[in-house]
């Protein structure tokens, strides 16, 4: 049996690999266009690459966390992309070292900043779950798919300012539960 | 739990990519391929990874010598290094570690001293590394490599047990773990180790070089039950989060809480837990670990080994030791001059709190 555009979510999710060559086929297209969109200016063919096929293989290795149907498909696949070829470059940009000399300390970060910059962003994940279901939509876009408020007020049709009311909030109740959660510890 | 793949279920990202140009079949084909090769090699390992698990528990039973019979009859398709943990197991502590490694052999060679890197497993909390020197140099019988392996904000302990094989080659299994109050899914590793010494601490004769190593490690598959059970007693509040169960350990996350006259009266407060199950058997823990305000209160992670499978039911029970430092000496108004620590055989004071029982259903 081969994988077609009703059954390759299926057959994605058994694991079988004929899905996988089908969706590289269907969506490496989308896939390319928003990695090159993110990572182009880097000119950094290997890194593009590198990420393409990363994007791929959390595809495949997550696919049971897929709900919905092959129409929806490439709007996770799409998310996916975005989420992975930002994470890429933050952290070329992160490796690009600067001498200490030069780097002005700014005097004041707040404690989202920090978590949000933070490696492994699965602190802020938790802290995100525990917002209503519609902010926690805006939370994962405004920084994990890095969405202007324009576009996500387009996305959810919802007015502008209401998606900054929204993100304002939400980053104050995530502020007041950073404070008790992962940072300000000492060791002990 | 949720993950952010599945919080992607439902938003509406810009698929609009038209400026970008077509994608040949070239292109694809070749994605695919690499793709094709790297879940191969995913899937071939685990089932090889398996079946050697099984071989060693059955010859395991028959008797313990044929298990390093085995590994030399395999020794060309199986490096000695795939079974570190089990050098090191013989008490237990690593049962079920090997099987659920992933496989890195990444071999850096500097200054006449090769470091490979072999297995490792991360279990959300604490990562192991195994690993191998070869050398012709003369390291002695316990050398040191003098760096941890870093990710998140680990990097601040780390425990390694070092042993000589045979001539020029040891073997080791590094344990680090992070800070976070919760589990990690995925860590990027930086190994960066700049010497090698006969002894520990850059002691002893030191070998200069660079043996770098960076890679990715994701936990293996974790099975949470929440507790969020309090029980108060002396001054002390002490509440049991969770139990996160790993295929090779699980592990005990509990917090404390002192009063001001605990504070006031105690120099350290230690909290331990003591694990049995149902079936009888009890558990020992690999490691306590507790960070937050020295004072007050902790958050605690204790690593235990494995769980007995058909065990239904966790008895644990908590138990607070509070102590004092050392007095050495005495200022003239006659206050205690304290010590920042207190030795093993330390005769000041110290009293232990068994708190009652909290029992876990399992199943």
């Amino acid at each position: 049996m081969k994988s077609n555009d009703k059954n390759f979510v299926k057959r994605l999710q058994m694991e079988k690999e004929d899905a996988l060559e089908y969706i590289v086929n269907q969506y490496l297209q989308l896939v390319k266009g928003i990695s090159f969109k993110i990572l182009g200016p880097m000119q950094n063919e290997g890194l593009l690459e590198e990420c393409i096929n990363d994007i791929f293989l959390s595809i495949w290795n997550n696919a049971k966390k897929f709900k919905g149907n092959s129409s929806n498909f490439k709007y996770w696949v799409a998310a996916i992309a975005r989420f992975k070829a930002i994470d890429y470059y933050r952290r070329a940009i992160k490796n690009n070292e600067v001498g200490a000399d030069y780097i002005e300390f700014p005097d004041h970060y707040s404690v989202e900043e920090e978590i949000i910059q933070a490696e492994n962003k699965k602190e802020v994940l938790d802290l995100i779950r525990t917002l209503d279901p519609i902010d926690q939509k805006i939370m994962i876009m405004r920084y994990f798919l890095d969405m202007h408020s324009e576009e996500i007020s387009q996305k959810l049709g919802i007015t502008k300012s209401a998606v900054d009311s929204r993100i304002f909030r939400g980053r104050k109740k995530l502020n007041k539960q950073a404070e008790n959660y992962i940072l300000g510890g000492s060791l002990g | 739990m949720k993950d952010i793949y599945e919080l992607f279920n439902g938003i509406e990202v810009d698929t609009n990519v038209k400026e970008m140009s077509s994608v040949s079949d070239i292109e694809k084909k070749k994605i695919f391929k690499e793709l094709n090769h790297r879940i191969g090699k995913a899937k071939k390992q685990s089932k090889w990874k398996r079946a050697l698990s099984v071989a060693i528990v059955t010859f395991g039973i028959i008797t313990p010598a044929i298990v390093g019979l085995s590994f030399t009859a395999y020794a060309e398709d199986i490096p000695f290094l795939g079974n570190i943990f089990n050098f090191f197991s013989s008490d237990g502590s690593y049962e079920g570690y090997d099987e659920n490694a992933e496989k890195l052999d990444l071999v850096q060679e500097s200054n006449g001293i090769k470091i490979s890197i072999n297995d490792t497993v991360f279990d959300g909390k604490t990562l192991y590394i195994t690993y191998m020197i070869e050398t012709d140099k003369d390291l002695g019988d316990s050398p040191s490599v003098n760096s941890t392996p870093v990710y998140g904000d680990s990097g601040l302990t780390g425990s390694e047990n070092i042993s000589r094989i045979e001539e020029g080659k040891y073997i080791s299994v590094m344990e680090t773990e992070h800070y976070y109050s919760n589990d990690l899914d995925e860590v990027d590793v930086n190994w960066n180790i700049e010497s090698v010494s006969t002894e520990a601490n850059n002691n002893g004769t030191v070998y200069d070089g660079n043996w770098n190593f960076q890679f990715k490690v994701k936990a293996v598959e974790t099975q949470y039950v929440a507790l969020n059970e309090t029980i108060e007693k002396g001054g002390m509040t002490f509440t049991a989060d969770n139990i996160a169960i790993t295929p090779m350990s699980f592990i005990l996350s509990y917090q404390h809480v002192a009063t001001y006259d605990i504070i006031n009266n105690w120099d350290n407060q230690f909290v331990e837990v003591e694990v049995k199950d149902d079936l009888g058997n009890s558990y020992k823990s690999l490691s306590v670990s507790g960070y937050g305000n020295p004072k007050f209160s902790k958050n605690w992670t204790a690593t235990y080994n494995k769980l007995y499978p058909n065990a239904t039911k966790l008895i644990l029970t908590p138990i607070i030791e509070l102590s004092d430092n050392e007095t050495i000496g005495y200022y003239k108004n006659g206050e205690q001059i304290k010590a920042n620590y207190r030795t093993m055989e330390s005769e000041a004071d110290y009293e232990e709190i068994r708190l009652e029982d909290i029992t876990v259903e399992l199943k």
